[in-house]
Formats: C-alpha cells, structure tokens, sequence
C-alpha cells in the first residue's frame, strides 16, 4: 500500500497567508483612514463645506472647501456627461453593429491602449490641444501684444473635463461592454424573432437588461474623475477659487465659470499640503477625509447597484 | 394529473393518422405553407445545409429530427433568418414562406414583416425581466397603436389560449421570471401569438423541460395546429412521433427522409431512418 499524503501543512500554510495578506490589507486601510480623520477631524464642520477657500492660501484663514467641492462636482457631471454617450454608442456598436474583422479590432486595440495611457499624458496632450486659438471657446482665450488672438489659456473646466471624458471612456465603455456580453443571446434573438428592429432591440432589450451593469461601471467612472489629480493640475489649474467672472454662481456667469480655472478636492488637498503653499495639512487631511468618504459612498453605491441587478435577473 | 395527460397525449399517438393527414395534404395549398428548394446554407466555409427540398403544408405539425449539429435548427432559423445574426452566415437557394422567397426581401421593413407572421419559441424559456403581462403586451405595442386596455385584453386572451390564465390571473404584474420554466415556455409560446402569426418556430421548446410540463406543451400544440403552422425541432424521437404529422430526418446537413410521419415511422424507406428509428444515433 502507498502512505497517504497529508494535506494538513500545506493547507496551513495556504490559510495563514490567506489571512495575513487580509490582515495587511485591512490594517493599511485603516490606517489611513484612522489617520486621515485623526489628523482631519479638527478641521471639519459644516462651515469647512460651506465656505469657500482664502484664495491667498494664508496659514491662519485658510477657509473651507466649497468651490473645490463644487469643482468636484461639476467636473465629475461634465466628465461623464461627455463620455457617457461617446462610451454607449461604442459599446454598442462593437457588440450589436461591427462587423468581426480590423476594423473592430482596431477599436478595440485602441481603446485598450486608451485604458492604459498615463493620465498624465493625457493631460499634457489635452493641453496641447486646448492651448491651440481656434479651441479658445472652451477657455479663456489670451490676447497678445496686437489684438489677434494669439493663443487660448487652456485651463478651464471645459477642457479639463474633456480630459477627463477621454480618461475614463475606455474605462466606461469596457464596462458596458461586459454588462451587454451577459445579455442573454436568446432575449436578443426572440426580440427579433417578434419583428422588433434591431435599433428598437438594443435599446429596449439589451440596454434594459444591462442597466445595472452600465451603472455601476458609470459610477465607478466617476470615482476616478474624482481622484484624479494629474489632469486638474495640468487643465484645471491651481486656483483655488473659482476665476471667471464673480460671482461665480450667478447664472449669467455659469459659462465664464465654465470657461475658466478653479479647483477640485485633489489640487485643494496638494495645495494646503506643505508640498504647496498653504503649509496647512491638518486642513488637507480634512479635505482628504472628505473625497475618501465620497469615493466610498459611490463605491457603495455601484456594489448596491451591481447587486440589484443579479437579483432581478434571476 | 399526470397520467390523464400522459395518457392522452399517448392515445394520440395510436390513432391512424396517415389518411387524415393525407386528406388535409389534397386539401390545402403548398403556397400558403413555407417551401425550401435547394437550400444551401454556410456558417463561414462549413456547409451547413446541403440541397435541402421540403415542402410544409399549412395548419399541421411538421417536425425536424435528427442527431446534434445535423442542420435542423439552422433550417429554423433561416426561415425567419435569424442566422443574419451569425457573422459569415451565407444561404442560397429558394426559401419561400407564404409564396415569398425570404432571402429576396427588400429592406429592413419587410423583414420585420416577415418576422412579425412567424412566432418563433426557444429551447431556453426567453422572457423578458418584466412582469408576466409587459412581456404579452410588448410586441402587439411594438407593432401597432393601441391602448393598454385593448392590449391587455388580447394579452389575456391569448393567455387563455395557452392554458396559462387560471394559473397567472392574480400575478399579472409579477416578474415573468417567477414562474417556473413550463409555465415561462407556455409565456413564451403566448408572446409569440400575440400578433397573429401564420407560422410558429419551435426550437427544441421541451428540452429545458419536464415530462408534464412536456406534456401540457404538446398538448398545447396539437390544440394549436388547427389555426397556425407549427414546425418544430425536436431530438425527441417520441415526441415527433406523438404530436408531429409530417417529420425529416436530417444528417449531416441533408435531409434523409421526409414525409407523413405515421408512414414513415412505421414503414422508413432509408436505412439511416430505420437506424435512427431504433436508436442507433
């Protein structure tokens, strides 16, 4: 007879790294946020939401977070306002309308080196771009020694929120795209087999069934425009309130809002930090404190969401 | 329950049928059935479907036999051509439904036409994640302007007729997907009635299913034949034999033999029937 194997110490091991690498993760985690509100705490009220930053950046008034909150905010909106529609029409064509062949893998190629481009180099590419005069519209544009135009400042929100739409659109539609390959091929074949057409089809049918899917990676599309920092820094600029006529929340103001510099969460957070001027890092922190806690609720909710759906599919 | 079923269903299968069958032949015409001559069919380079001749004649039960990957369903779906589905799917020949040569139709219009005189039900139940009365009024809204009053009107009328109403009536507005799969098949086969067609497609609709369920179904469809054309795909040789008048067999992409089923099952002219027949393969 052959001598039985015992499994008995290479499971312990498989179970005490198991529990160990949980164990680092959970402890990293909270530790910056313990961290984060520890140092944060002192600083957050509801006069820190509600008012805007001291744009001299002084040590002693440094103000609160209201307009990097809203740049946040509206940021995010128009990020995926643009690439929302930009990232269904791609989906949907790759799945429901291309033809196999090097067309579609070239899409398909491009998007996936898309996902991968640093967003840095967006951003510096997205600069290039928006400091050309004939895209002045989307920002302020700068007059030279005669009165031509010579060329367009670059930084406004418009700008940065292309920047950001084309950051997250590979992100976005690749989502989508998963969300309509679990559509199941025979809702699609007995919607056609009942005359639909094929445009009624993919929006009445797959786009349905899909939906939590499409949310969630929406959701999560926004979390990155949330966190992101390199873009902001680049089209955005460093502002800290909002530049274009005053004030700014005023409606006939909303464009020249639009059309200039301001801030977010992240460029506040690197602006109070001591490696910016502000020299305030309590009050970063309590910036800090605030994106997690958005980005864990939109987290949360995508979770809720993608949730939802695998129980109504069943 | 089960054995009323069962055995009625099974009494059926007993009755001589051929000189019914060959009296409903003498008296309808090929025309208004679906007639396939020639019909060549490619997925890329395989040839999927070789010189196939049928003729289907209307308001009978025609099934398709045959071992997997043989061309049955293949056939199925080129007749409403849903293979336009499949990238590289190529069909040749004359494939005419109602006197019309479907793959010479003009237009996306036309097709949906088409497709709206020809119910098609699935192997896998294929509801929508709705209720139970969306997923009935849905096409007829599709298609034609009507109130929901009037739509749920003919939505529980046909509900009615696939024996599915007693069961449903105080769950309209349930999810369709709580039903369990006999009753979303018959749903399903409903849905298909909606808009009247002249023909329905049954791919394989009692694979997924159990023997009563099964048998509802088929009971189901011998109620039906009276009004529409059924063709149904089925690997279930007893089945064929239970509900079908005329069956094919199809092997290797070409069909075998063909013809009333009471005759051919008694009496195969081709060595690959008999085998078939006896279970071989």
């Amino acid at each position: 007879m052959y001598r039985e194997r015992s499994h008995t110490l290479t499971n312990g091991f498989g179970y005490i790294g198991m529990w160990f690498s949980l164990a680092l993760i959970l402890c990293v985690c909270l530790f910056i946020v313990v961290n984060v509100l520890n140092i944060g705490a002192d600083v957050l009220s509801w006069k820190f939401l509600t008012t805007e930053p001291n744009p001299l950046m002084m040590e002693s008034d440094p103000g609160g977070i209201l307009t990097p909150l809203i740049g946040s905010f509206l940021l995010t909106a128009l990020g995926i306002g643009i690439a929302l529609p930009l990232a269904l029409c791609t989906a949907i064509y790759l799945r429901y309308y291309a033809r196999p062949g090097y067309f579609s893998l070239l899409i398909v190629t491009a998007i996936d080196i898309l996902a991968s481009v640093p967003t840095i180099v967006i951003a510096i590419a997205g600069l290039a771009i928006a400091t050309l005069p004939q895209l002045s519209f989307l920002s302020t544009p700068l007059v030279g020694n005669g009165s031509a135009i010579e060329h367009s400042y670059g930084k406004s929100f418009l700008t940065a929120a292309c920047a950001m739409a084309i950051m997250v659109l590979p992100f976005i539609t690749k989502a989508i795209d998963e969300s309509l390959k679990t559509v199941p091929e025979d809702l699609i074949a007995g919607s056609l087999a009942l005359g639909a057409s094929k445009w009624r089809t993919v929006t009445k049918v797959a786009l349905k069934v899909s939906r939590p899917g499409i949310v969630t990676g929406v959701i999560l599309g926004m979390g990155r425009i949330l966190g992101d920092t390199a873009i902001i820094w680049l089209l955005l600029g460093g502002s800290l309130e909002m530049t274009g006529n005053q004030p700014w929340f005023a409606p006939q103001n909303w464009l020249s809002t639009l059309r200039n510099s301001g801030s977010t969460l992240t460029s506040y957070i690197s602006d109070t930090s001591p490696v910016g001027e502000g020299n305030r890092y309590d009050v970063a922190f309590g910036a800090s404190f605030v994106l997690v806690v958005l980005i864990v609720l939109l987290n949360a909710a995508a979770a809720f969401i993608g949730n939802l759906g695998r129980h109504k599919a069943r | 329950m089960t054995g009323f079923l069962h055995q009625d269903v099974f009494s059926r299968a007993h009755v001589p049928v051929t000189d019914s069958v060959l009296a409903h032949a003498a008296n309808t015409r090929e025309e208004e059935g679906v007639v396939i001559r020639q019909g060549n069919a490619w997925y890329a380079k395989h040839h999927a479907l070789k010189d196939i001749g049928l003729s289907i004649l209307p308001r009978s039960i025609y099934a398709f036999i045959g071992p997997s990957g043989c061309g049955k369903t293949t056939l199925l779906r080129c007749i409403n051509r849903l293979n336009d589905l499949v990238p590289r799917f190529r069909f040749s020949g004359e494939l005419l439904v109602g006197g019309r040569d479907v793959y010479r139709l003009k237009g996306s219009r036309e097709l949906a036409q088409l497709r709206r005189g020809l119910g098609m039900v699935f192997q896998q139940p294929n509801p929508l994640p709705r209720t139970i009365i969306d997923n009935l009024m849905l096409p007829l809204r599709e298609w034609y302007h009507l109130s929901v009053t009037q739509a749920r009107e003919k939505a529980l009328e046909k509900l009615e007729e696939v024996g599915l109403l007693a069961e449903v009536k105080d769950s309209l507005h349930k999810s369709a997907l709580t039903l369990s799969g006999g009753q979303q098949q018959r749903l399903c086969i409903a849905r298909a009635l909606m808009l009247e067609p002249d023909i329905l497609l049954l791919d394989e609709p009692c694979s997924a299913l159990d023997p009563l369920s099964t048998a509802i179904i088929e009971d189901l469809l011998l109620r039906l034949k009276d009004r529409y054309t059924i063709i149904i795909v089925t690997h279930n040789l007893q089945q064929a034999r239970r509900i079908s008048d005329y069956m094919a067999l199809f092997y290797l992409g070409e069909v075998v033999e063909a013809g009333p089923t009471a005759q051919l099952s008694v009496n195969p002219q081709t060595q690959r029937l008999a085998d078939f027949l006896s279970g071989a393969f």
